[in-house]
């Protein structure tokens, strides 16, 4: 699951690492490297079909968050924003024209507004303020929009459309991603059509909302009624403004890479490394495919595979080999448990030296038939001998080249969720955060569908999310070997820094953690349900609690501070790339990612701090004269 | 109530059974089918004559699985669990009789491994914090939880804390489990220590070498005591008397003795390791403290668990003021009962009630003087194959013939039993048969039985009573176990023992007066015996590949395990007479073995190996049965073996069990064998 940061990770390839490692063992295809993305141009409207002024290229957006479609724009380039009116009210397409495609895009909602990306211009995803709904529909935004028979009647009319697997839409005038994967559909050389489109996979922020759902048809409102193998992508503007931008996508062929002529070579032995082809002669025969099988043994083997690759078209290829049996375990490391080498038309376009799971090499290939050899071997005892080749090419979707049955097979144990029914829910467990195992966290679940993750040991928010709460199966299911919880939502994640301090100076940095005097004394539920937590710093003690307010479109979080000393506390708000204040007094964080709105100062202002990297958001309390008590929404 | 077939359960002689009519078979059929079965219990008594399993029924949505219990003053039973609940129940001893009633009292616990009550107040242990409950309004729900004192935590699953036990002063003991990576580990600060936090939040270390610290309590004296589970540097469970500056077996916990408040000062590196047993290196290492009673491994349990001293004064049966010790693994209670020695506790663990739901972890005492026994498996399987479970044990009000205390005395043991013997029997000393054993002291995973030796009854003299047998010894040896075999004591009435075997941990002898031994001692001659037998060649067992198999094997099958008791791979099919090289993986950690058997007698083969008793560690717990096939060694954890053999010509399913006691319910996989 991806996080959105509001900092800056100190260890951000560790946490793609480590995102990586627990992917891969229930979907190897969609965790690998990945070939770069096209960027669509928006420096012009150029890379579309010709369309009514309510289209327009600008350099930055706003839209307040009270009002309703509001939506103002400032000159430049980079966004593309939808005002329908007076200027036209015309959907836009892209002057290309799509088959299988993976796109992403950033997108923001004004209030109340309408819109839909539509692949091929014939299946909508729905773009729609969706900010708070408890129980997302098709129409709600994500939703793939039901299709529509005007020969029925009535509610049958609508049909086939298909709710998110949860809403995590943020608020109003905050930038949203998706990353949408779409499958055309396959036609026949008459033209008949012989497979549906599909949604393979749709994210929202993050967080998978469709997975492998099949469209029978056009939905409601497509430009066209046919379904064809290329169309163009349309952005609906008749029904209300939008701005997009970052638009980048993969466009693929239909034709996958192929192997023929396949045979294959195998021996048993002590290998250390990658055997030449002479060490190869005990066994042999063809093969559809790469086949770890054919080993016969499940260790102490190697095997080689040799024939003919066929590209189908010109492009970069990438070519990553998976060892399912190299975990990175320590115990393992010191020596060499497997080795791999692929080559195509006699020149070594990946080595695998069995440090990592997985190994990768890109080459410039014409289409064409081309000679490749693959050569592995595995040296570690343990019956998963599972070796996967996939290639990605430029115009070519990612893929395995094992024969039928010889890819990793997923493993699932039964899932162990928690909700958060009536009543808040509270799990205490382990929380990886910015790759670090968080060991003493209380998260936090709400029926309003807004949760948060405590840590007791450094006194911080280190997470929200909005979602149905949390995952346990890695600590309750059998012995939990991780103990991980995990957030089900789309997780916006903090610092992990105390949230509170006391600093020797109004310009000293921020403290990474708390001082020798915290003492983190627990917490009390008031009588919703809600933990208040309780902990005492250098000189005073703090009430902190958190609650969801508007239905779970905020998150309020109420910190109390007691002091005897004559002294100025500071509550750090927000930490992020940028800050800056908005109209309507409250701070826009991180480039539109979220709000924060101060209920209660205590007295003084909110500064905003300007570091090296970014910004802080600094509230000074001063104590000493009784408990004075601070408040602030987190909106997003 | 699900009852485990118990290992000492009686079937009807077979040459009974083929001399009796079909009717006759039916109608015992029926007889044994039957629960109640009152015409059987008066000639083989069970434990269930005795001692009573009530099942207390839990709500389905209810996913108790027990890590504390406790008992308020008004009766509830205060119930932790390890998905982190604490659930109150009323009524637990169904009177009325009426159900059970639940109420979640707190959530959001971090694996809440231990919970106990104290002036209005609940108290338990989370992975990273001493907590304090408390309701302020009174509503039975819990409102501000507390933390009294918070401990660092790496983050590794095996990081168990359990607690607390609560002193008369109100101090608060608990402890910390060793972490698990590969073999037991302290990550973080004064894990394998027991601590003590007072209320106030005020920490002293007290003692380390825990590795596994489930249970401990206190004994009549009001001393604590701790039970371990073998493991690295354990070679089987036991239970120590804890006092500070105890150093009790693991080394892992010493890397923390600079620490400010440490009140050892040795270090892991200080502790040899030699394998030599744990009473010598306890010579030159003086902060060693031995076991007070040793539980022997499979013999007497696999896990040890909760510890809980007799303080019904009888409303439980005859052991007022004896000691009851859980275990997980083979879902049983056994009992313990001990003298203090030249100051130093020992005494001797008997067998007590097995066939509980579940993996045994916690016990408490009801008012009315039944336990009430609560039980969790998840991850660690048990016999008792049911995931959690919560029962009561009653005595039912009959006296069981059985060994109530066993002590030292300074040329061998008397023996008290609970009802008088047959003094014919009694007074012959070839009814006793004691044997001496020990186990390596070393950082391997568990230990085979060593020096063993059995130590002839020279004499007996039985007390006019009948309730008293002094036996004296040859070969007595200090910080050894000493096993009782009492197969043919009988009580006046005829009966046999209910349990015939005790194990008593001689830590110190006492001095005092000799008996009168007449007869010679006769040469011992069974160590002779049984070494000739383990050197027999054990053709199941080949672990170099054949000369004749120049081709080498036809095919190469790796097992390897899953947490829970589970091997990695559910069934193969392989050819019949085809020739396998099988490696066994042992990537658990725990000890386990592959055992192949004929189709149909995994069960029967799993049995025999629980009933090897003091043989089985070095038979590797496989039986010599004919029903035995193939088999590896017992693995320890981290490694692995390769066995060859040819698949049997006959097509069909063959199980592979682990036969490891307790492990072959679950730890089971099907060969399946077929033909051309």
């Amino acid at each position: 699951m991806e996080s959105v940061f509001l900092f800056a990770p100190k260890r951000r390839i560790g946490v793609l690492l480590i995102f990586l490692s627990l992917a891969f063992m229930v979907l190897p295809a969609e965790a690998q490297q990945r070939l770069p993305m096209t960027q669509h141009d928006l420096s012009s409207l150029d890379g579309f079909r010709p369309v009514a002024g309510n289209w327009m290229i600008v350099g930055n957006v706003a839209a307040d968050r009270h009002v309703d479609r509001d939506i103002s724009t400032t000159p430049g380039k980079g966004v593309l924003v939808n005002i329908p009116g007076e200027g036209g009210r015309d959907n836009l397409f892209t002057d290309w024209e799509h088959g299988d495609i993976e796109l992403e895009f950033d997108v923001m909602m004004p209030k109340g507004s309408n819109s839909g990306v539509y692949l091929q211009g014939r299946y909508e995803v729905q773009l729609f303020d969706s900010w708070g709904v408890q129980h997302p529909t098709f129409a709600d935004a994500g939703g793939i929009y039901q299709r529509w028979d005007p020969s029925r009647t009535g509610a049958d009319r609508g049909y086939e459309g298909h709710a998110p697997l949860m809403n995590v839409s943020r608020a109003p005038g905050l930038w949203q991603h998706f990353k949408i994967h779409f499958q055309a559909p396959r036609f026949d050389q008459d033209g008949h059509k012989i497979a549906n489109a599909r949604m393979v996979r749709v994210e929202q922020n993050g967080v998978v909302i469709h997975e492998n759902v099949e469209l029978t048809g056009p939905t409601r409102a497509a430009a066209f009624q046919d379904e064809v193998a290329m169309g163009p992508l349309m952005i609906q503007g008749d029904h209300g403004p939008v701005a997009i931008r970052n638009i980048s996508y993969k466009r693929y062929q239909p034709e996958p890479v192929r192997l023929s002529n396949v045979t294959w070579q195998s021996a048993e032995g002590d290998f250390s490394a990658v055997p030449d082809v002479g060490e190869l002669d005990s066994t042999s025969g063809e093969s559809s495919g790469i086949d770890w099988r054919l080993a016969g043994v499940d260790n102490q083997f190697a095997l080689r595979f040799s024939g003919d690759m066929v590209i189908p078209v010109d492009g970069t290829y990438q070519f990553q080999l998976l060892f399912d049996w190299v975990t990175g375990d320590p115990h393992y490391m010191e020596r060499t448990v497997g080795g791999g080498l692929l080559t195509i038309g006699g020149q070594e376009v990946l080595v695998h030296t069995g440090k990592e799971r997985m190994a990768s090499g890109t080459v410039e290939l014409p289409a064409g038939t081309h000679p490749f050899a693959l050569t592995f071997f595995k040296n570690k005892p343990g019956r998963n001998a599972s070796a996967t080749l996939y290639v990605e090419g430029s115009g070519t979707q990612l893929q395995g080249l094992n024969a039928p049955g010889a890819a990793p097979q997923p493993r699932f144990v039964p899932a162990i969720f928690v909700e958060a029914g009536g009543k808040p829910e509270i799990i205490r467990g382990f929380v990886r955060h910015d790759g670090v195992k968080k060991t003493r966290t209380i998260a936090v679940g709400d029926p309003a569908g807004v949760h948060y993750v405590f840590d007791s040991e450094q006194a911080a928010v280190i997470e929200a999310w909005k979602g149905t709460f949390i995952e346990t199966t890695d600590m309750w299911h059998s012995r939990g070997q991780e103990q991980l919880v995990v957030p089900r939502g789309s997780v916006m994640a903090f610092s992990g820094a105390p949230d509170v301090a006391v600093l020797p100076n109004p310009n000293a940095a921020w403290p990474e953690s708390v001082g020798a005097n915290y003492v983190f004394k627990g917490y009390e539920l008031d009588d919703a349900g809600h933990p208040a937590f309780h902990y005492e710093m250098d000189g005073f003690s703090v009430m902190d609690r958190l609650f969801p307010e508007d239905g779970g479109r905020k998150l309020v979080r109420e910190i109390t501070l007691t002091g005897t000393r004559a002294e100025v506390a500071r509550i750090r708000l927000a930490e992020a790339s940028s800050i800056s204040p908005l109209p309507d007094g409250s701070f826009n964080i991180g480039g539109r990612t979220m709000y924060i709105d101060v209920q209660e100062t205590g007295g003084r202002k909110p500064m905003v701090r300007q570091l090296l990297r970014g910004s802080e958001l600094v509230l000074p309390v001063p104590l000493g004269d009784g408990p004075v008590t601070v408040r602030y929404a987190m909106i997003w | 109530m699900t009852t485990r077939t118990p290992s000492r359960s009686r079937s009807i002689p077979e040459p009974i059974m083929t001399r009796i009519p079909a009717f006759c078979l039916l109608a015992a059929l029926f007889l044994i089918l039957s629960t109640a079965a009152p015409a059987a219990a008066q000639t083989t008594a069970t434990e269930s004559d005795y001692y009573r399993i009530v099942t207390l029924p839990i709500p389905e949505d209810v996913i108790l699985e027990v890590g504390g219990l406790d008992v308020l003053p008004d009766g509830q039973l205060a119930v932790s669990t390890r998905r982190g609940d604490i659930w109150l129940i009323k009524n637990p001893t169904m009177e009325g009789p009426a159900r059970p009633e639940f109420k979640r009292f707190a959530h959001g616990l971090h694996e809440a491994l231990g919970v106990a009550y104290r002036d209005g107040v609940i108290y338990t242990a989370q992975r990273s914090e001493l907590t304090r409950l408390r309701d302020l309004d009174g509503d039975g729900v819990a409102d501000r939880y507390e933390t009294v004192y918070s401990w660092p935590l790496e983050g590794n699953y095996h990081e168990y804390s359990f607690g607390p036990l609560i002193k008369p002063d109100g101090t608060m003991i608990v402890t910390l489990n060793l972490a698990w990576v590969g073999y037991g580990a302290s990550l973080s600060k004064w894990r394998g220590w027991m601590l003590e936090i007072t209320p106030e939040g005020e920490m002293t270390p007290i003692a380390t070498g825990m590795r596994s610290p489930a249970g401990f309590g206190f004994n009549m004296d009001g001393d604590v005591f701790y039970g371990e589970n073998q493991g690295d540097w354990i070679g089987s469970g036991y239970i120590t008397h804890v006092e500070k500056g105890d150093f009790v077996g693991n080394p892992a916990g010493l890397r923390w003795t600079d620490e400010p408040g440490s009140p050892l000062s040795i270090k892991p590196e200080d502790i040899p390791d030699s394998g030599r047993p744990m009473v010598e290196v306890a010579e030159e290492v003086d902060e060693l403290k031995l076991p007070a009673v040793w539980l022997p491994h499979t013999l007497m349990g696999v896990s040890t668990s909760d510890i809980l001293a007799d303080t019904t004064k009888g409303l439980f049966g005859p052991f007022a003021g004896q000691v009851f010790v859980g275990d997980q693994g083979q879902s049983r209670v056994m009992r313990v009962a001990m003298e203090k020695v030249n100051g130093v506790w020992q005494g001797a663990a008997f067998p007590f009630r097995e066939g509980f739901q579940s993996g045994v972890l916690r016990m408490v005492w009801g008012k009315d003087g039944s336990m009430f026994v609560g039980m969790t498996s998840r991850g660690w399987g048990s016999t008792g194959r049911d995931p959690y479970g919560l029962q009561r044990l009653e005595w039912t009000g009959r006296m069981p013939f059985e060994v109530k205390t066993v002590e030292a005395r300074p040329d061998g043991f008397e023996l008290t039993f609970t009802k008088p013997v047959d003094r014919a029997i009694a007074s012959d000393p070839a009814s006793y048969h004691v044997t001496g054993f020990t186990y390596q002291y070393h950082s391997t995973y568990g230990s085979p039985i060593t020096n063993q030796e059995t130590a002839p009854v020279r004499a007996v003299e039985v007390s006019d009573d009948g309730l008293k047998a002094r036996i004296a010894v040859d070969g007595l040896r200090r910080g050894y176990i000493h096993e009782l075999k009492l197969t043919s004591i009988r009580s006046d009435e005829g009966n046999p023992l209910l349990h015939d075997v005790a194990y008593y941990t001689l830590n110190e002898i006492p001095s005092g007066a000799n008996m009168t031994v007449a007869a010679p001692a006769k040469p011992a001659s069974s160590t002779a015996e049984e070494s000739a037998d383990s050197a027999v060649m054990r053709p199941k067992r080949l672990t170099e590949m054949p000369a004749d198999w120049t081709d080498g094997p036809d095919a190469t099958i790796t097992i390897g395990t899953q947490p829970g008791l589970q091997f990695d791979l559910p069934s193969f099919d392989i050819k019949a007479g085809s020739k396998l090289k099988l490696v066994f993986n042992n990537n658990d950690d725990m000890m386990h073995n592959v055992v192949v058997v004929e189709p149909g007698t995994a069960d029967d083969v799993g049995m025999k190996a629980i009933g090897l008793g003091l043989e089985g560690p070095n038979r590797d717990y496989v039986p010599s049965m004919e029903e035995v096939l193939f088999h590896t060694a017992l693995l320890e954890p981290g490694t692995m073996e390769a066995i060859y053999f040819t698949v049997p010509s006959e097509p069909g399913e063959y199980p592979y069990i682990c036969s490891f006691p307790g492990h072959s319910f679950t730890m089971r996989g099907i060969m399946r064998v077929v033909g051309d």
